[in-house]
């Protein structure tokens, strides 16, 4: 075992580069400032004069003794003998020879303790001829404080002398001074996060300056890459940077859900799969073919492991064994939303381009809370409950019962067949015979009462208290979090317990530390899903016949078994046990070094270690896995990052220069071990033990390091152009060979930008309506973040049998012979406008982002030896918009209305694949298949037939086996053909905010359009007759208007139990029937808040408390599939657009108290 | 101010991107990325002999699937309701499996094996070993599906083609029974024996019997296709030196760790004994039925009643009158206690069947001896096998004489042989199925009376898809259409350019008369 050790040598190895780096670095740009500034250095220097009516040349020697240099002059061209008289203490020695020395005479430092003094030359002009003397203005002293509206002293303002580079920048009171050279001289006060202001000097010595904050999009700061603060202004690429409080009002566990409709080019879709489920985060389209699709998160700059393990196509799956019915949650279920202070989504590649190789689906940075120096103890204490129903599917029909040919079975019936509703109209019998013999009233049984009666109303409870203050040294943040939801799903529950502290500590004046750590611990219970036969409440509802009161399912005989076999939900609700307990630790030092006050150099060590621990398995029952079974499966994930780097910030003059230049090791380790166990011995002592046999899987692993440089710089020119050029250098063991000089493990990513504020530059052209504006464009470089360990080949030994050792090769996927990374490129423009004093605000992005040689662990025949082989597969791209506007149509001082509008439209498209995937494409599983020309994610399968004029061609079927057709079904096609795609073209979404005085209230609609949806719940509900969609035909009157498949006209009635059924077979349903448009608009959240009036809080010791009312997905206002909730799908990778048993939506309604003192 | 003629910030590029050039040079001397990258849980370098010792244990795990699905059905030995080869219906998940199965695990390890061995030193003989198994693996797969790939099959590691072609049986057979000569007369008793042995202990000896036991059974596969290399083969075989007791067969022994394929197999399946194996074993009062079957009053494991033979008879699945089936329909089951155990030795190739194959070469006239020596030799051994088995009540010798005495070999050469090919057919219960069904197709024997197209099946929906008919090939998995298009529809022609059970769908040795 000397794995560990090598780690740690690395390590050290590590540390010693980086340290060697920033030294040499910081070391070097020191120096060279102070070489730049000698000169200025000389001119600072304080003298003090107390003199009346001496000479100038007496002045000079007492100002020259003072500031230690030496006056040279000719005596002859210098009035040396002017009597003069001055009074000044301390000023600098260059206002003083302002002063003392007349308008034309100039001076001039030489070497270090030398000042040349001379008249100005003569100048010829050459146009002219005339000849002109230039003169040396006497400069003005001006001074003053800069403080924000609230009289606040804000130090770090720049005041530049408006036309040229001089300037200076207001120290820890908000003081300035700085020398203007006449009254007509104009002031340029700017401060990141205020709005620019310019101030004539006129004849005052004194200016103080009140900065606005600006109001404009162009002034927002936002966290960048590497958690770097810029303003929007400066950046050549879209942020979109979303506040912490609205995602802390809906508190959906899985937080990410709440930045649903938010952001515009941020899809989020989240499949119900009981609580703490995954969310579906896609950015700009996909951009990959292989590997995750999920953005990096990145928290307080430390990239944190957001791997998500369900049962689709995930080879590390977790689940129950052989189950594909339990799904866990995704990384982010571990944070405490009351932590976040704000998240900053980088949509696109140059904003990631610093990410180099994890960038290519986007970055979400999340930056969290930490405590405000010089403040008392605050305490905020925040308890949020709502109540969650679900929703029953809709478009049920009620008009015809169980049974099968227009008609109640005659007898008992207890198979597949009992969930059939092709029986007899409502109303024709009083009665029938159900599946356990009981003569039941012939009544529908709506599907509302059936989720009333089988599911509850879930309750979420989440307190959070947190303790905040800080010293004018330091600041603390405490917070803890309780959250427990009851899902209304039996069996189901979520709780989440956090402890989260963050410090931050000034260590002398240039030292600054920020740490933090955050524990959780979130333990789940969790429901079937999917397909999974042992009682998935998903395939349940859509495969019991509408006459069925669900109570009777849990029926049991004399032995207790279940009476009813088929798809039972009882059996999951009572014998089916899946659970995940999940340990994390996210911590994270952040140091930083102020080496100048234009240069600094930070250390940042993160680790992030997840724990969990899931547990599956079913009791004895009499359906399926009938003795019994138990897996366990112990993971372990961690991730290590340490990163450092130097930041330079200098302005000269007009132009403002910042640096960035830093490096990064990562390192990733991932095991898991899996035990499995069959046959209880005692049937509810949930213990390996008390299996009869146990089985212990091959332990997986995974490791990864990648190693980065990286670089920015960015040049700003007088505030409204910035040029930034950014480069990444990864080089990462999961490309690495064993064959000397076989790796191509190195990879370099640039990218860079411009940004254009047009209305600082043409302020005095710009129309009036215009507050704001600015023109962006970039271009950038990422790659994928690809699998370890498929390189070579290893090996397994196996069991040894009959006393001789066996072994196997462990790749299931062939070494490539060369593996070369994904690239994805892109370009993106882009402009923000604000108008009428930005009241109303525009964002508008366009991108063509190109991913190239996708990385594809393709399937290959496996007489080969191997199913799969990774290559390099082909390109896609993705091009579309985003808009965002937003504005306060109404403002009044105790009314006001703000709306917010975005919207996206991408259009996805496979541009190429190899000639061997050209036939066939790239399955994702079931239907959804990317081929060349198609978008990714296509839906694929059979259709019905269309003749030449476009006419359904119809199909004549036997229907009561008497060797007579007596009815028509549309004819299926035994093809494979495109039905849809599986992603939206649109989305979008709409906040509209009221405020009435100390009232709010606040609503949110989101929309998709232009995706589809492959539904078997819909398939199967119509097998088994139970949707509106097979009402039609069922009287055996309808006779459709087609051409039957000889070419005469349909004359026999339509069939629809033989078209969605066909006698048990299905063999007439085209895939084709159970593809639906998957458009939605739906009425996704309002809250209603009230914080109290001040003069109330005045007479306790609260600062703060607001109440609101809070409920989620409410309604659609349209929604084109039936029965299903338009997120459903069996997988939320590539998969994407296939459900097989969907969970129904679920419903939230609760308040949110937040108090504060 | 210009930037560009500002001397001292270009110095400040200068050296800061000085570094920035040095720290990649400090990154790229990592040379341990390569090792790194090898997944922590596996080995990087592996003895090749343990991949060839684990493609023959899984070669044993993987047949059951294949014996159960179909070849107890095809052959009616048994019934269960998991069973497609009862009704003879396409079902692609085994034919998915065991493609998957053998190319994907067994045959991945083996030609990685063969191909280092090949260049090792002192391996010579594991070597030959390896390539031997190689053709019994080949030999199976193309006995199931006819044409499939083989010259490039199982080789894109080294050869980077990823559509394999399908090469016709017939070639296949060419080269088989090439590698198996080859390999036979390579083999040195005076170098290392063969290493990764789970049948002989690296006797190389043994080994050299079964590459001749081997091409025994290949030269009898081609009696109906080409009756004069067959006899060429058989006596080649036979001078090169056959299997000539028990103690030369390929046996895999497990010892409970690793459990036996029929374990998983029969756990979760309700295997009945059909009338026809029952009925045939009654009437030649067959001691083995004792061992095959017992009388079970439930569906658990143990619950066994003492019954008679009628007893079983009474209660063995009678397919021809059961139109459509349920569980609970017959008692008379394959005994538990005995095949599924997690020990059960599993028999790749048993000695009798190379004296079965004998007493048939002697009646087709391909080599000289009493046929019926070799038959009663092929019996004996079989009983004595299953006996062993069945320690609490094994066979006596005297009952497989007084067996051998009632049914001696009688009658025309081709009575003889449909005799012989009954007893084969009785001696392939559960571990030679495949083998038998081959033999079936060969000969024609025994002679079964399918299944009727009325019969209803339990599994699956649809009904049977060859009414009436015993399938003669498996079809080719789904996924090849997916993966390898070009190549199985070129090789579907041959057969009726359906993947189904048409009639055409007959392998080369398996020739129309």
């Amino acid at each position: 075992m000397n794995e560990p050790r090598l780690n740690q040598q690395r390590l050290l190895f590590l540390m010693r580069v980086i340290f060697f780096h920033a030294l040499i670095a910081s070391f070097s740009m020191v120096m060279a400032n102070a070489a730049d500034s000698r000169g200025q250095d000389i001119l600072d220097r304080k003298v003090s004069i107390n003199v009346d009516g001496a000479e100038v040349q007496d002045v000079l020697k007492l100002i020259g003794k003072q500031a230690k240099v030496k006056f040279t002059y000719s005596p002859q061209r210098i009035p040396i003998h002017d009597k003069v008289t001055f009074h000044f203490t301390d000023v600098k020695l260059v206002d003083a020879l302002n002063v003392i020395l007349s308008t034309n005479i100039d001076y001039e430092v030489v070497g270090k303790e030398q000042i040349a003094l001379k008249p100005f030359e003569a100048a010829t002009n050459a146009s002219d001829g005339t000849t002109e003397i230039s003169s040396r203005t006497v400069d003005i002293t001006v001074s003053g404080k800069i403080t924000d509206p609230t009289g606040n002293a804000l130090p770090g303002v720049s005041i530049i002398l408006a036309g040229t580079s001089n300037g200076t920048s207001s120290d820890a009171d908000g003081k300035y001074t700085i020398n203007v050279p006449d009254q007509n001289s104009v002031l340029r006060f700017s401060f990141i996060g205020f709005a620019s202001q310019d101030v004539t000097v006129g004849n005052r010595t004194s200016i103080d300056v009140v900065l606005e904050e600006d109001v404009s999009q162009l002034g927002e700061v936002v966290v960048t890459a590497f958690g770097i603060e810029k303003e929007q202004k400066k950046l050549g690429y879209s942020v979109t940077q979303v506040k912490g409080d609205e995602i802390q009002t809906t508190r959906d566990p899985a937080f990410m859900n709440a930045l649903t409709g938010k952001v515009a080019g941020v899809v989020i879709q989240s499949p119900n799969a009981g609580p703490g489920g995954s969310t579906r985060v896609l950015i700009r389209g996909n951009s990959t073919f292989g590997g995750s699709r999920q953005p990096l998160y990145v928290i307080d700059g430390v990239p944190m492991d957001n791997t998500f393990r369900s049962g689709t196509g995930d080879p590390t799956d977790v689940n129950g064994g052989n189950s594909s019915g339990i799904q866990t949650s995704d990384g982010l279920a571990n944070l405490n939303p009351d932590d976040v202070e704000s998240i900053t989504v980088l949509k696109g590649v140059s904003a990631g381009a610093l990410y180099g190789n994890r960038a290519q689906n986007g970055v979400i940075l999340i930056t969290t809370k930490k405590g405000q120096k010089n403040q008392g103890l605050g305490v905020t204490f925040n308890s949020n409950t709502v109540a969650e129903t679900l929703v029953p599917y809709n478009d049920i029909q009620y008009v015809y019962g169980r049974g099968e040919g227009n008609q109640p079975y005659p007898s008992v019936v207890n198979s597949y067949q009992s969930g059939e509703s092709w029986g007899a109209k409502f109303g024709s019998t009083p009665t029938f015979i159900d599946f356990d013999g009981s003569t039941r009233a012939y009544t529908p049984q709506k599907m509302k009462d059936n989720f009333k009666r089988f599911f509850g109303t879930g309750v979420s409870t989440t307190n959070s208290l947190a303790l905040a203050g800080g010293s004018d040294k330091s600041t603390y943040r405490l917070s803890l979090s309780n959250a427990y939801n009851s899902s209304p799903m039996p069996n189901a529950n979520y709780k989440r317990n956090n402890i989260s502290f963050r410090g931050t500590s000034d260590i002398g004046k240039r030292l600054h530390a920020d740490y933090k750590i955050d524990l959780s611990r979130t333990d789940k219970s969790q429901p079937l899903v999917g397909t999974d036969d042992r009682g998935s409440y998903g395939i349940s509802f859509s495969r019991m016949s509408n006459t069925t009161d669900i109570r009777t399912l849990d029926e049991k005989d004399a032995n207790g078994g279940f009476i009813y076999q088929y798809k039972n939900p009882y059996l999951s609700k009572e014998k089916v046990f899946g659970k995940d307990h999940r340990d994390r630790v996210i911590s994270a030092i952040n140091l930083k070094y102020d080496i100048a006050d234009y240069l600094n150099f930070v250390v940042k060590g993160g680790v992030d270690i997840s724990n969990a621990n899931t547990l599956f398995g079913i009791h004895p029952n009499n359906i399926w896995d009938q003795q019994g079974k138990m897996v366990t499966n112990t993971q372990k994930i961690e991730e290590d990052n340490v990163m450092a780097m130097l930041n330079f910030n200098k302005n000269y003059g007009d132009f403002s220069v910042n640096i960035t230049g830093g490096t990064n090791a990562r390192y990733y380790k991932f095991s898991s071990v899996n035990l499995e166990g069959n046959t209880f011995i005692t049937p509810d002592l949930i213990d390996l033990s008390n299996m009869k046999t146990k089985l212990i899987d091959p332990p997986g692993a995974q490791q990864k390091k990648v190693n980065s440089i990286f670089s920015s710089a960015q040049f700003g020119y007088r505030n409204y152009l910035f040029l930034e050029a950014t480069g990444r250098q990864d080089w990462n063991s999961a490309l690495a060979k064993k064959a000397a000089g076989t790796s191509q493990d190195g990879l370099f990513y640039p990218s860079a930008n411009l940004s254009y504020v047009f209305t600082e530059h043409l302020a005095d052209i710009m129309p009036a309506f215009l507050s704001s504006g600015k023109v962006r464009a970039s271009v950038g470089k990422v790659g994928s973040d690809q699998n370890p360990h498929q390189s070579d080949l290893a090996f397994s030994v196996t069991n040894t049998v009959n006393g001789v050792a066996t072994a196997v090769i462990n790749n299931a996927s062939l070494p490539p012979a060369k593996l070369k990374p994904e690239a994805t490129t892109e370009v993106e423009f882009g402009t923000q406008l604000g108008f009428l004093q930005n009241r109303l605000n525009v964002d508008f992005a366009w991108y063509n982002k190109e991913t190239k040689d996708f990385l594809l662990a393709a399937q290959i025949s496996n007489a080969n030896g191997y199913s799969s082989t990774y290559m390099n597969a082909g390109s896609m791209r993705n091009r579309g918009f985003e808009l965002m506007i937003s504005g306060t149509p109404i403002q009044k001082s105790d009314f006001s209305w703000e709306a917010s509008l975005n919207m996206a439209q991408n259009h996805n498209l496979v541009l190429s694949l190899t000639d061997q995937l050209k036939e066939t494409g790239v399955s994702f599983g079931n239907n959804i298949i990317a081929m060349a020309g198609r978008p990714f994610g296509g839906i694929y399968g059979t259709s019905y037939e269309k003749n030449a004029q476009g006419q359904d061609v119809y199909q004549a079927v036997d229907t009561n086996a008497d060797g007579i057709n007596d009815a028509v079904v549309r004819k299926k096609q035994n093809n494979n053909v495109y039905l849809g795609n599986g992603n939206p073209k649109i989305t979008g979404g709409l906040t509209n905010t009221f405020h009435y005085k100390r009232v709010s209230l606040s609503f949110l609609i989101d929309a998709q359009f232009g995706g589809s949806i492959y539904s078997t719940t819909n398939k199967w509900a119509k097998f088994f007759g139970l949707t509106k969609e097979t009402l039609q035909g069922r009287d055996g009157e309808y006779v459709p208007t087609g051409v039957m498949d000889d070419g005469s006209q349909v004359q026999l009635p339509y069939s629809p139990f033989y078209q969605y059924n066909g006698g048990g077979t299905l063999a007439y349903t085209a895939d084709e029937s159970h593809v639906y448009k998957n458009d939605f608009i739906k009425f996704r959240q309002v809250s209603l808040g009230y914080s109290l009036p001040p003069a109330f809080l005045n007479k306790t010791r609260l600062t703060a408390v607001t109440f609101q009312l809070i409920a989620r997905n409410l309604f659609y206002l349209k929604k084109t599939a039936p029965m299903i909730d338009p997120n459903s799908s069996d997988s939320i990778g590539g998969g994407y657009g296939y459900e097989s048993g969907a969970l129904p939506a679920s419903r939230t309604y609760g308040f949110n108290l937040n108090v504060q003192f | 101010m210009n930037l560009i003629n500002d001397i001292p910030m270009k110095n400040i590029f200068r050296k800061y991107f000085k570094i920035i050039i040095l720290v990649p040079v400090l990154w790229s001397c990592d040379n341990g990325f390569g090792d790194f990258n090898q997944n922590p849980v596996t080995v990087s370098n592996i003895d090749p002999a343990l991949l060839f010792s684990g493609s023959v244990v899984n070669a044993a795990n993987y047949d059951p699937e294949q014996l159960t699905s179909y070849y107890h059905g095809f052959m009616q030995y048994g019934w269960s309701d998991f069973w497609f080869g009862i009704a003879y219906q396409l079902y692609d998940g085994t034919s998915s499996r065991v493609w998957g199965r053998y190319y994907g695990t067994v045959l991945k390890n083996l030609e990685y094996a063969v191909s280092e061995l090949k260049t090792s030193t002192n391996a010579t003989n594991t070597y030959q070993a390896s390539r031997v198994w190689r053709v019994f693996i080949y030999q199976k797969l193309t006995d199931m599906y006819g044409d499939i790939p083989y010259s490039q099959a199982a080789k894109a590691f080294e050869t980077g083609v990823f559509t394999p072609v399908y090469d016709t049986q017939q070639s296949i057979y060419t080269d088989l029974i090439k590698e198996l000569r080859e390999a036979r007369d390579a083999f040195d008793v005076t170098a290392n024996g063969v290493q990764g042995d789970q049948f002989y202990g690296g006797d190389v000896l043994k080994w050299k019997k079964l590459a001749n036991s081997m091409l025994l059974r290949i030269g009898m596969r081609l009696s109906k296709v080409d009756p004069t290399q067959a006899s060429a083969l058989v006596k080649e075989a036979i001078a090169g030196g056959v299997m000539t007791s028990s103690a030369d067969e390929p046996i895999v022994i497990y010892d409970g760790t690793t459990p036996n394929g029929f374990y998983e197999n029969l756990g979760d399946q309700h295997f009945h004994l059909q009338k026809t194996l029952v009925s045939y074993m009654i009437n030649s009062n067959d001691p083995r039925l004792r061992i095959y079957g017992a009388y079970y009053k439930t569906q658990q494991t143990n619950d066994t009643i003492p019954a008679t033979k009628a007893d079983l008879l009474a209660h063995a699945w009678d397919i021809n009158s059961k139109v459509s089936a349920t569980n609970a329909d017959s008692v008379t089951r394959v005994r538990y206690d005995l095949f599924h155990l997690q020990n059960l030795p599993y028999y790749h190739f048993p000695y009798s069947q190379v004296e079965f194959l004998l007493a048939e070469a002697v009646l087709r006239g391909y080599t000289t001896g009493s046929a019926s020596d070799h038959y009663k030799a092929a019996v004996t051994s079989h009983m004595q096998i299953m006996s062993s088995l069945a320690p609490s009540n094994p066979i006596s010798s005297a009952e497989i004489s007084e067996y051998l005495a009632d049914n001696a070999l009688s009658g025309t050469e081709e009575q003889q042989i449909e005799q012989v090919s009954n007893e084969f057919w009785i001696s392939g219960f559960l571990f030679q199925a495949e083998e038998v069904w081959s033999h079936w197709r060969r000969t024609g024997y025994p002679a079964l009376t399918p299944v009727p197209a009325s019969y209803i099946p339990v599994t699956g929906v649809g009904g049977s898809n060859s009414p009436g008919v015993i399938p003669r090939k498996m079809a080719y998995p789904q996924s090849e259409f997916t993966y390898n298009i070009a190549n199985v529809t070129s090789a579907l022609a041959a057969y009726g350019g359906a993947n189904d059970f048409n009639p055409k769908a007959r392998v080369w040795w398996d020739k129309e008369n």
